[in-house]
């Protein structure tokens, strides 16, 4: 036990220091290019200039019209991420417009801060908060990402209670509450599959459905007709929606024609 | 036609069904906005997907039921546990949680409800009655204006959200951008779409869900505190607060005014009309020091003003679509959701004005359900204060992943909440505005359809949007706006340094 304790501390403690040193190096290498520590935001830029990037060149297969607009807004998206990125480099009117900030409303709010409360005071739009323990959002993304491969695998019905067990071991949940939270999730998921969306029983990467609980699979239409009448929307699944329920595997990539106007670009 | 409209929204609403979806919109709300790290965009955005099979005005009235409601239940946390359930109720902590230490709770959190409902009555119906008004501006309006209306929405988030200007732009291109994927709107030419999965686009609402929802998990999985530890003491008398606010009309009218003004200015929102209405209650006041220590003025300007800003941030959200704030950003995602287009045709009596009227009633309605469900059920509300967020976490995850989707089975939309989350929660780690990210996403199929428009009009000539001669002086009036607010501050810093030096 204790070999296995030492073990694991040393697995735990070297893994530690490798990814400390590989920031550090991070960080060091960013403070050579951009002129300060790297941080995520670098990250960040990164990603928005490589995407831009790509999607304005390959605006360039697309029709005049079609073009058009990707182009402005990449191109607009690749001068602003390259001036963010380049801000150190940047002469003093043009480090301003890019770093500092610029409010119409600044007056009103720094009045308030000054005179009533030292208060961090947030707008609706953007706001900067203090992160107790780094650890949660990591295992917050990283459990949501297993979440979404134990969907493509087993299908969401079962994959939620799984990340729901998860998530309260790793909050440190007590038994008994982690099993009525893992019940309650699992509930939830069985009320989505008999009412909304029947797929989520089935992984859409294997097509691997796993038996559903007995009593619902085993044609007890009474506790289907319960929980139909508990949502209060049973009469809303669409014949669209039972077709694409029984659908195939190809129906599932999105072609089929059961569309609820979700694309913003109709 | 426009009163027809208006009785015919009366005849929608007064049904059973509407009615209980006003109520349970409103419940949904409060329950929202009092717990702490969640708010009424994330209550919105899990909502959203489950109003598919709903018809759109039981829908629109549901997702705006939960954006009143929150901003009422917001102001439980602040004046019981002293953090703010929503960000617009951050003034509210100031004087509410001082009556609560001095065992006057419920009567804060009765002020708080009378306050909510009296402005958002008084605010609501200000908007009916200004909407005729509104017609005529927004049926006034052609391609290259609304091209530019959303342009200057975008602006202007810019410069109100805190942190650099580029930044914001950044922000709101790079939503733009997001919604270059998929097929064209004007020549359905497929842009990007190297997988079957991306015909359709990035479904936008997926997009709302991971900005909203994940992000804002993954930033309460980082954060300690903000639960009761322990029964909170609601002491106080419940009539005392409605008494003491009623004896303030002038202070009522006044921040709800101000949160209306303030919140129909695209990204403004109720955090900022909550801290101005309450700063000018402090300037206005013959006992200012008495502020911060439990003054029943100051809980009743920062209820007022952000109920006040419910009904302002709807004029740019359904005149042009432009969102007045996140959660005007996932009403209008529930608007698009339901085929609604926010513009002429909500204001069109053989479109959907009858719509919009229902939509407005049922806030007037929602209101009055505020009042009752504050003052009965007020010694019962620090329940709501005591639930650990490490419950929250899971479930809000669970309930964003099934939503999303339910809503086209489509696994991509799955990858998207997980993809934007993950952006979200670092564009506001860094001061990115996620309001003008939202924004573009929101907006990137009516600009584009708008600048189409314009450019065929003017047989492709960028001349449509400046030349006041040909084409009329809104657009150019428009374009000096959209300068003034993103070079103004820069210039006058200038124009001050300048001044100084001479």
């Amino acid at each position: 036990m204790d070999d296995t304790d030492t073990v694991g501390e040393t697995v735990s403690r070297t893994s530690r220091e490798g990814i400390e040193t590989v920031t550090t190096r991070l960080s060091d290498a960013g403070e050579v290019v951009f002129r300060e520590r790297g941080t995520m935001e670098h990250v960040l830029l990164l990603c928005f200039l490589v995407a831009a990037s790509y999607m304005f060149w390959e605006a360039s297969e697309f029709a005049a019209s079609a073009a058009m607009f990707p182009r402005l807004t990449a191109g607009a998206t690749i001068v602003l991420s390259l001036l963010l990125l380049g801000r150190n480099y940047l002469p003093g009117p043009l480090r301003r417009f890019v770093a500092e900030p610029a409010q119409l409303l600044g007056g009103d709010e720094d009045d308030v801060e000054a005179d009533e409360q030292p208060t961090e005071q947030p707008t609706a739009g953007a706001y900067t908060y203090d992160i107790d323990d780094p650890r949660g959002p990591a295992v917050t993304a990283g459990l949501c990402v297993l979440y979404l491969g134990l969907t493509f695998t087993i299908g969401m019905l079962y994959a939620t209670p799984i990340f729901v067990a998860l998530f309260a071991w790793w909050a440190g949940i007590g038994r008994q509450r982690s099993i009525a939270l893992v019940g309650v999730g699992f509930l939830t998921a069985l009320v989505f599959y008999l009412v909304i969306a029947p797929e989520i029983a089935v992984g859409w990467y294997t097509g691997w459905e796993p038996p559903v609980p007995l009593f619902i699979g085993g044609g007890d239409t009474s506790a289907w007709a319960t929980l139909t009448v508990l949502a209060g929307v049973g009469g809303g699944r669409t014949t669209c929606e039972t077709a694409r329920s029984h659908g195939t595997t190809a129906d599932r990539e999105g072609t089929t024609p059961c569309e609820h106007g979700v694309n913003p670009n109709p | 036609m426009t009163v027809e409209s208006l009785f015919g929204a009366f005849e929608t609403l007064l049904t059973f069904e509407t009615m209980i979806w006003v109520v349970l919109g409103i419940l949904l709300g409060i329950i929202v906005g009092a717990l702490p790290g969640l708010g009424p965009p994330l209550g919105m955005a899990i909502i959203l997907p489950m109003t598919a099979p709903l018809s759109p005005e039981n829908a629109i009235i549901l997702l705006i039921g939960i954006y009143s409601g929150s901003m009422y239940g917001g102001s439980i946390a602040a004046i019981l546990i002293n953090t703010p359930g929503v960000s617009s109720s951050a003034a509210t902590m100031f004087d509410g949680y001082p009556m609560s230490k001095q065992g006057k709770a419920a009567t804060a959190l009765s002020i708080s409800a009378t306050a909510s409902t009296i402005a958002g009555l008084f605010t609501i119906t200000a908007l009916i009655l200004f909407s005729p008004f509104l017609v005529e501006v927004v049926l006034a309006v052609g391609s290259p204006e609304r091209f530019l209306v959303a342009v200057l929405g975008l602006a202007m988030i810019t410069v109100v959200t805190r942190g650099s200007v580029a930044k914001g732009l950044l922000a709101g291109v790079a939503g733009l951008l997001v919604t270059t994927v998929g097929s064209a709107p004007m020549s359905l030419d497929n842009r990007y779409t190297d997988s079957m999965l991306l015909y359709d686009g990035i479904d936008f609402v997926a997009v709302l869900i991971g900005l909203f929802a994940i992000a804002e998990m993954m930033k309460l999985a980082g954060q300690t505190g903000g639960i009761a530890d322990q029964a909170v003491d609601i002491g106080g008398g419940i009539i005392d607060g409605a008494v003491e606010t009623i004896k303030r009309p002038f202070t009522v009218f006044k921040s709800s005014m101000i949160g209306m003004i303030v919140g129909s200015i695209p990204g403004a929102g109720s955090t900022v009309s909550n801290f101005v209405a309450y700063s000018e209650a402090v300037r206005s006041s013959d006992d200012p020091d008495s502020f911060g220590s439990g003054n029943e003025t100051g809980v009743v300007a920062s209820e007022a003003s952000n109920n006040g800003t419910v009904a302002g941030s709807l004029i740019p959200a359904i005149s042009f679509g432009i969102p007045g704030s996140s959660s005007t950003a996932v009403l209008i995602a529930g608007l698009l959701m339901h085929n609604l287009r926010p513009g002429q045709s909500m204001f069109d009596p053989s479109g959907e004005l009858a719509l919009t009227y229902t939509m407005l009633l049922a806030l007037l309605v929602g209101n009055v359900i505020i009042l009752l469900v504050g003052l009965t059920l007020v010694t019962r509300l620090g329940i709501l204060t005591r639930i650990d967020t490490n419950y929250l976490i899971p479930m809000v995850v669970v309930l964003s992943f099934l939503g999303t989707y339910a809503l086209d089975s489509n696994p991509i939309d799955v990858v998207t909440i997980i993809v934007f989350g993950v952006i979200g929660f670092y564009m506001v780690r860094y001061n990115y505005s996620v309001i003008a990210f939202v924004l573009g996403v929101v907006l990137g199929g009516i600009a584009e359809n708008n600048l189409y428009t314009s450019l065929q009009i003017s047989d492709g000539s960028y001349m449509i949007f400046l030349n006041p001669i040909e084409y009329g002086w809104l657009s150019p009036l428009l374009v000096v706006a959209i300068v003034a607010i993103l070079f103004g501050p820069f210039l006058k810093g200038r124009l001050d340094a300048y001044r100084e030096s001479a």
